[in-house]
């Protein structure tokens, strides 16, 4: 396997992060998106739910 | 990447755990050649983390990538938000989503370091599969 592949190593020098997750918006607004996309069949939807949950933000405190 | 600076993730610890558990990114250097790996963090090393990875050398993009810069786009979840959702209307659809960005420069690994790099990724999604010598023999 390894004649086939090469290794790579990337020293970060820069990382920068966004969360876009409706958190800026008024509570209750947060609350409908967070439930809307929880009871959603959309796998998608789930997850983002999911990741909404586990850092706190977007949910409106639910 | 625009990031509003009420949507900035707030700390480094907040983009290594979205990396570890969204590592699938697209590396990107100055061609405009897009390649989709797998990377694992190493957050101790260095200022702002190491990543690894391995491709295919059938695949030329590694040839342009020893001591490049690079930028490497990790996606997280995403979907579409309707409107209806909110509890005040009128309101337009949007997309929310989460992502991250890193630059840094690349170094090409030599076999020895190469194999580190495999196993870091196996170890990572199946540890298992390093110990059990009857799926990946020691051959590879």
């Amino acid at each position: 396997m390894l004649p086939g592949i090469v290794g790579l190593k990337v020293e970060l020098s820069n990382i920068e992060g966004k969360l876009k997750l409706g958190q800026l918006r008024k509570k209750e607004d947060q609350v409908g998106v967070y439930n809307a996309l929880t009871q959603s069949s959309n796998l998608q939807d789930q997850a983002l739910a999911h990741y909404m949950k586990k850092i706190n933000s977007g949910t409106g405190g639910t | 990447m625009y990031i509003p600076s009420n949507m900035k993730m707030d700390d480094l610890s907040t983009a290594h755990d979205f990396i570890d558990e969204f590592g699938f990114g697209v590396i990107v250097s100055d061609s405009l050649t897009g390649t989709h790996l797998p990377f694992v963090l190493h957050r101790d090393e260095g200022d702002n983390g190491v990543l690894y990875s391995h491709c295919a050398k059938a695949n030329p993009h590694w040839k342009e990538l020893d001591n490049k810069e690079v930028l490497i786009i990790f996606s997280g979840p995403h979907s579409y938000i309707s409107p209806s959702w909110y509890a005040q209307s009128p309101a337009v659809p949007t997309w929310n989503y989460a992502a991250v960005h890193a630059y840094g420069i690349v170094s090409l690994l030599d076999d020895k370091q190469t194999l580190d790099a495999v196993e870091a990724v196996v170890g990572q999604y199946e540890p298992g599969l390093l110990i059990d010598k009857n799926i990946i023999s020691d051959e590879f």
